[in-house]
């Protein structure tokens, strides 16, 4: 295939920064369907720039339910303008495109949430926090790094695995090693949440003075914590507990 | 009894089955039933990767789940079984497939579908589905993760 | 007063597109937003100590699939807002700290419904959109998304102005009606809200191997802070 029945780098360009408002207009009935379009919209109209009916039908099923991890979109979208060059060319059968994107929505959200929310942004934000003990603008800048250097190039990588075809995009994502990835990030989100824990922990031990005092206080910490974990795990909220809290600082007032 | 789980959900592998499902049920087997993925490495690869490397998993055809499962239950694993839609999961029960209880998690939004819960729609052929299934005897509770209060369509008794 | 609240809106506004919408570079996050909103209303250092312990309170709630988790980006407005307030009214000491941070839970609670109210806007929009490019219309894409941006950002730019103005209220009117005593009462509930972040923490990235580290390093950070404290 030449570059001249493709989509020209101007046009990828405009793909790649509109996948930034995949969530713009999300919804319950689509979730991410319009800002799927959105994006790839650019792509559409030059494939079948001066056939206005293939033109509708290629945006209508681009605004079929569509949702996966934003971050993680970046890929399917790549892939896809892949697919609709091939569709435009006649080489694809246009059903391909419902199919690859539910077969890989699904996978790729469930890879997407393990590792950006379960892992990722746990770590930049308890580096951050603690950080920011030392100065705030320390804090949010490591904040916004550690996730960001992450974030983007998962965005541009992906992308551009996708734009060289769907094997290219599988290739990417088995070698990304998003498995053992999530899994080093969870380890340093939970030594450093350790630190958190210890260092605030101290703070307050130390107005109490005395060994005794410490060691109790650090048990009392550590059972807390514990205690704390199993409900979460449970689905407790912990906006439950803060109202609880809550609720029990204004019964100390009212005495 | 390797099923612990017959679940129909339109995303298949994503996010609630790994995250919640798994852990809750305890299953160590995903067997994902579905004909345009048996056929379809590339789609297969990426579903594998989402899931943690403890778990099997397994795809077939539709009309294959029974020999799956039995190899399931040689292999003394327990299983969650996938399928994408109320057609594929009654297909499944004709071919002699027993469960006691279906899971709906997605199915989503088209014209004409009526709304049950957030993620879930019904056409009149998925109310016919859940009738047909209530007939056989199968609850049908539509619960997108385990701790979701959930709907629930209790089976006929006779 | 009405320049700093403008401002807050249009920053509020761009955290809240920065949540769902738009981007997803973390500018939501608390303590970038409490710390912005410290620094609009005076005091930048008081945003910021809220910040960091609001930050990861919330964690152990995962945006997966259709699920909201709590608005800690609007708890974030209003504790930045009341404790830069309050540090120039009684002080942000102990009891005023642990209030402003209870106190911004209702936010949490509050955000949580406005956004699925706009999401369930955006479902009309959306089918709008449908129509119109089965007529032929493909700008209507752009137009749509455009439609569901600018609601997400007046959404954001609404509960802002709501949020920071009863930060105002709470730092400026209702924590100086307590005197010193009763606050130092409420300063006993302080220690728990840090905990609670690193459970919260602990709860999302806890694995078989994860556990040993986080209890061994807290054990260790805390002998060896304390250490130091002692030695002065």
């Amino acid at each position: 295939m030449t570059m001249s029945d493709g989509v020209p780098k101007k046009v990828r360009r405009s793909v790649w920064w509109r996948q930034f408002l995949l969530q713009g207009c999300w919804n319950y009935e689509g979730m991410q369907n319009v800002g799927f379009a959105y994006s790839i919209l650019p792509a559409l109209r030059h494939l079948y720039g001066g056939r206005p009916e293939e033109l509708t039908k290629a945006v209508k099923r681009h605004l079929e339910y569509f949702n996966t991890q934003p971050s993680m979109g970046g890929v399917i979208l790549g892939a896809s303008v892949r697919i609709e060059e091939r569709i435009a060319a006649g080489d694809a059968d246009p059903r391909a495109i419902g199919t690859f994107k539910v077969g890989l929505m699904g996978s790729l959200g469930a890879i997407g949430d393990a590792f950006f929310w379960g892992a990722l942004k746990p770590m930049a934000s308890v580096a951050g926090a603690i950080l920011a003990l030392i100065h705030p603008f320390l804090g949010i800048a490591v904040l916004l790094l550690l996730f960001n250097g992450s974030h983007l190039s998962i965005r541009s990588h992906g992308y551009a695995a996708g734009l060289a075809g769907e094997e290219s995009a599988v290739q990417y994502l088995k070698s990304a090693g998003f498995a053992s990835r999530t899994e080093d990030r969870k380890i340093i989100a939970a030594i450093l949440g350790g630190a958190w824990a210890g260092a605030v922990g101290s703070r307050t031990a130390y107005l109490f003075g005395g060994t005794t005092g410490s060691a109790g206080f650090f048990l009392v910490s550590v059972l807390t914590v514990h205690l704390l974990t199993v409900l979460f795990r449970k689905a407790v909220s912990p906006s439950e507990i803060l109202l609880f809290l809550l609720i029990i600082g204004s019964l100390i007032l009212w005495q | 009894m390797p099923l612990v789980l017959v679940r129909v959900d339109c995303r298949l592998i994503h996010g609630q089955v790994v995250e919640t499902w798994l852990p809750h049920t305890g299953a160590n087997c995903l067997l994902v039933a579905n004909d345009d993925l048996a056929g379809n490495t590339c789609l297969r690869t990426v579903m594998e990767l989402a899931v943690p490397p403890s778990i099997h998993v397994m795809f077939c055809r539709l009309g294959d789940v029974a020999s799956s499962l039995a190899e399931i239950d040689r292999a003394g694993e327990k299983a969650i079984l996938l399928c994408a839609t109320f057609e594929d999961a009654l297909r499944i029960h004709r071919t002699g497939v027993r469960f006691p209880a279906l899971n709906v998690g997605n199915l989503h939004y088209a014209t004409g579908k009526v709304e049950i819960s957030p993620s879930v729609f019904f056409s009149p052929e998925d109310f016919d589905a859940v009738h047909c299934f209530c007939h056989s005897g199968i609850a049908v509770n539509v619960r997108a993760t385990p701790f979701d209060a959930g709907t629930s369509y209790e089976p006929e008794r006779k | 007063m009405v320049w700093a609240f403008l401002l807050a809106a249009i920053l509020g506004a761009i955290a809240y597109l920065d949540r769902t919408a738009a981007f997803q570079l973390m500018l939501h996050r608390p303590l970038v937003v409490a710390t912005a909103m410290g620094a609009v209303f005076g005091n930048v250092y008081a945003g910021a100590q809220v910040g960091a312990v609001l930050e990861l309170l919330y964690l152990a709630r995962l945006p997966v699939g259709a699920s909201i988790p709590p608005d800690d980006t609007g708890a974030a407005i209003f504790a930045g807002t009341a404790s830069a307030f309050a540090s120039s009214s009684v002080g942000l000491d102990m009891g005023s700290f642990a209030a402003t941070l209870l106190l911004s839970v209702p936010c949490a609670e509050l955000g949580k419904t406005v956004d699925r109210l706009v999401r369930r806007v955006n479902g009309r929009i959306s089918a709008l959109t449908l129509e119109a490019v089965e007529r032929g219309d493909s700008q209507a894409v752009d137009h749509g998304l455009l439609a569901g941006v600018t609601l997400f950002a007046l959404a954001g730019a609404v509960l802002t102005l709501v949020y920071a103005g009863a930060g105002m209220a709470a730092g400026k009117l209702l924590l100086p009606r307590f005197g010193p005593e009763s606050r130092l009462d409420f300063a006993a509930l302080l220690p728990v809200l840090p905990l609670i972040g690193a459970a919260s923490v602990f709860s999302c990235s806890r694995t078989e191997r994860t556990a040993p580290a986080f209890y061994l390093t807290m054990t260790a950070v805390f002998a060896a802070t304390l250490f130091f404290r002692w030695m002065g």
